[in-house]
């Protein structure tokens, strides 16, 4: 088990990298680039102060040096190593990059790497931003997913205890509407009947707005999060209920349960005892990709609600073009997914004795 | 008496030669498909939408509106009311035009949005874009899937070690992540969106292909094929081609309903497909702000138009499917 973890993490060091080059690939790709958003906001400066910008941020450096100082930082390209805060030394890149005679600071960049996803727009530390916006996602993604899990597994055992009848249609039905449905539209609905014309419900945000900004805790303002919730596992319902009830029937069909039957147990056991532990097996595959969405957030849920977790920052982040918090998002989103799937793997083969690694 | 037998004995062998030329695959699952009744309804659904959003230029000058004429005055008409009254009294107790029934005066039969265009012709133009994308996106990943996916699934090696790890990358991304990053910062053209659902949707395709492929490559008669000296291109065209025939079609129409609801939602964060070009995902992203102008139909329509034609298209999936599936007799 453990030689396998290990196989797995080495496995997707290779994915990691490929994800390191996509998201950087994306950004440097952007017209205008980083250092337009950043002369944009000096206007004054004009073509000579933006090239200078240019050249202090290194872009025009090759570009694998640049997706270098990106990843593994600056810090050992140009060293200062007599302390008068000047470089004098340096690898790859040259000590006076702008051009003025005068050697540049030394590197300050640690990469992605050991943490440092740089500063945002409004010169907060990336990491700090992202960190501050999970509680919210966090809060929305496991009662969604508690919710999901739990009535969906129900009504896929309900619908497979009454198969062909008129509850397994009905949640046939229900699954398939609720796919074909646009979340960001139902939220849309629940929101002009529930909140807009009904008033049961906030029609936006996670709390009363405050003066310090805070919010009381969860329990005095669940009234908030019941549309986000609905919305969310809605989709959770429809998947874990259709696979439940596929994964309830084939484990009946199997042999051991026509044992069970033979012996002369009664339904209840047979279905519950023997039948629903069995069929619960795959489910686990399902929790990868669930803690996934849990941590990336809900990129469509909290705009629509305007709920300030990870998706609405992220949405923000890549409308405002604010490159560092983009990039670091798709990282700590790919990163999440390739834990979630590993996580998925390794619950597999704990849960089900059959499955040796 | 013998004329009788005689033709009895007719009938008999041909009936046995009937019996004895056996029905192909494709045969039996379109005769079953014409007999799902459910399936058959979706698929008239989908061809009417398909059908009013192409004849939209010709519908809309029927009904003497069109789709891009802003109104001012007339902004958040309501559906039109054909039993309204020409005049009614409005809340201060004064005689004011009726806007239900000014609506069917002006021909504009499902109202008029923000600016006072006309919903109707705005939403059956927005079909055209919606739809397009929709269906070209879905070819062109079918296409790419299963090219790439039948030649990583019957070559292997080093290619299909690639491709794998191509895929394995960007499935690491969330889908909408990758999508949201690519259109927000190129700003794309529907043509462009085309492009970047290409990018972004052929893995599942070609992951499921290869998966296929891998399966009949090593069934006897490929082997047989292969004994007789068939080239490889031929065995692909001839004996795994024609098995993959169902799973494409249904993952065409599946892909088909997965972009067009991408679609829609990319649009409705704005990052899709830029207004003035409607398209039925765009219509939405305002809906918020008209509540409050009284003109909730506006939120209604277009995105009932997208749970219908997702819908349409997904039942037809699994319809599709199920005509296929050889375990089924009828």
């Amino acid at each position: 088990m453990f030689k396998y973890i290990i196989r797995r993490l080495i496995q997707s060091i290779p994915t990691f990298f490929g994800i390191t080059v996509l998201a950087f690939l994306l950004m440097t790709a952007t017209p205008g680039g980083p250092a337009g958003a950043l002369s944009f906001a000096n206007p004054q400066g004009g073509v000579a102060e933006r090239e200078r910008i240019e050249a202090r941020l290194g872009l025009n450096d090759p570009i694998y040096v640049q997706y270098l100082r990106w990843l593994i930082g600056d810090d050992w390209m140009r060293r200062d190593t007599d302390g008068d805060g000047l470089a004098d030394t340096s690898v790859l890149i040259a000590l006076d990059s702008d051009g003025d005679g005068v050697n540049d600071p030394p590197g300050m960049r640690e990469g992605v790497l050991r943490g440092d996803f740089g500063l945002a727009q409004n010169n907060r530390d990336v990491l700090d931003v992202l960190i501050e916006r999970l509680p919210p996602t966090l809060e929305l993604g496991i009662a969604a997913l508690l919710i999901g899990a739990i009535l969906g597994i129900l009504i896929g055992i309900l619908a497979a205890l009454n198969r062909g009848g008129l509850f397994d249609n009905f949640s046939r039905v229900l699954a398939v509407v609720i796919n074909a449905v646009p979340n960001f539209w139902l939220g849309l609905l629940l929101l002009y009947f529930l909140s807009f014309q009904l008033e049961i419900f906030p029609l936006s945000g996670r709390c009363a707005t405050t003066l310090d900004d805070a919010c009381p805790p969860i329990y005095e303002r669940l009234e908030y999060m019941v549309l986000p919730v609905v919305i969310l596992s809605a989709g959770l319902i429809a998947g874990y209920s259709r696979f439940m009830r596929a994964s309830m029937l084939d484990v009946i069909g199997q042999d051991y349960i026509r044992t069970a039957r033979s012996k002369g147990l009664p339904d209840r056991t047979i279905w519950f005892r023997h039948g629903m532990r069995n069929a619960l097996i795959p489910i686990a595959t399902f929790i990868g990709p669930a803690l996934t969405g849990l941590l990336g957030g809900a990129v469509i849920t909290e705009q629509i609600f305007n709920y300030p977790g990870v998706g609405l920052v992220t949405f923000q982040a890549f409308t405002q073009r604010d490159y560092n918090i983009v990039m670091a998002v798709t990282i700590y989103a790919s990163v999440a997914t390739i834990l979630g799937f590993l996580l998925s793997d390794i619950l597999y083969g704990l849960i089900d004795p059959r499955i040796r690694y | 008496m013998t004329s009788d037998t005689t033709s009895t004995g007719v009938a008999h062998l041909s009936g046995d030669r009937e019996m004895l030329r056996s029905e192909s695959l494709m045969t039996k699952a379109l005769r079953r498909l014409r007999r799902d009744r459910l399936t058959m309804l979706s698929l008239f659904v989908l061809l009417l939408l398909i059908a009013l959003s192409a004849l939209a230029p010709v519908i809309t000058n029927a009904l003497g509106v069109n789709a891009t004429d802003a109104d001012g005055f007339n902004a958040f008409l309501p559906v039109c009311n054909p039993f309204a009254s020409e005049m009614i009294t409005d809340s201060r107790g004064r005689e004011v035009v009726n806007k239900a029934w000014l609506a069917c005066d002006m021909g504009h039969y499902l109202g008029t949005d923000n600016l006072g265009r006309d919903h109707l012709s705005r939403l059956l133009y927005a079909g055209q874009i919606s739809l397009a994308i929709g269906f070209s996106s879905a070819v062109v990943t079918v296409v790419i899937g299963s090219i790439l996916g039948m030649a990583t699934g019957y070559f292997g090696g080093i290619l299909d070690d690639f491709v794998n790890w191509v895929i394995t990358t960007l499935n690491s991304v969330p889908a909408l992540y990758l999508l949201i990053a690519i259109s927000a910062i190129f700003r794309p053209s529907p043509e462009a969106l085309v492009f970047v659902f290409a990018v972004t949707g052929w893995t599942g395709d070609t992951r499921l292909i290869r998966g296929q492929t891998f399966a009949i490559r090593d069934l006897d008669y490929v082997l047989a094929a292969r004994a007789l000296g068939a080239s490889s291109v031929r065995i692909m065209r001839e004996h795994v081609f024609p098995n993959l025939i169902s799973v494409l079609a249904v993952s065409l129409a599946l892909s088909i309903g997965a972009i067009i609801l991408a679609e829609a939602a990319l649009s409705f964060l704005s990052l899709g497909v830029q207004p003035p070009t409607p398209t039925w995902g765009n219509m939405l992203t305002d809906a918020q702000a008209y509540f409050r102008n009284d003109a909730f139909h506006l939120a209604v329509f277009p995105g009932l138009l997208i749970t219908i034609t997702v819908l349409c298209l997904y039942i037809i999936g699994d319809g599709v499917r199920d005509a296929f599936d050889p375990t089924v007799n009828d």
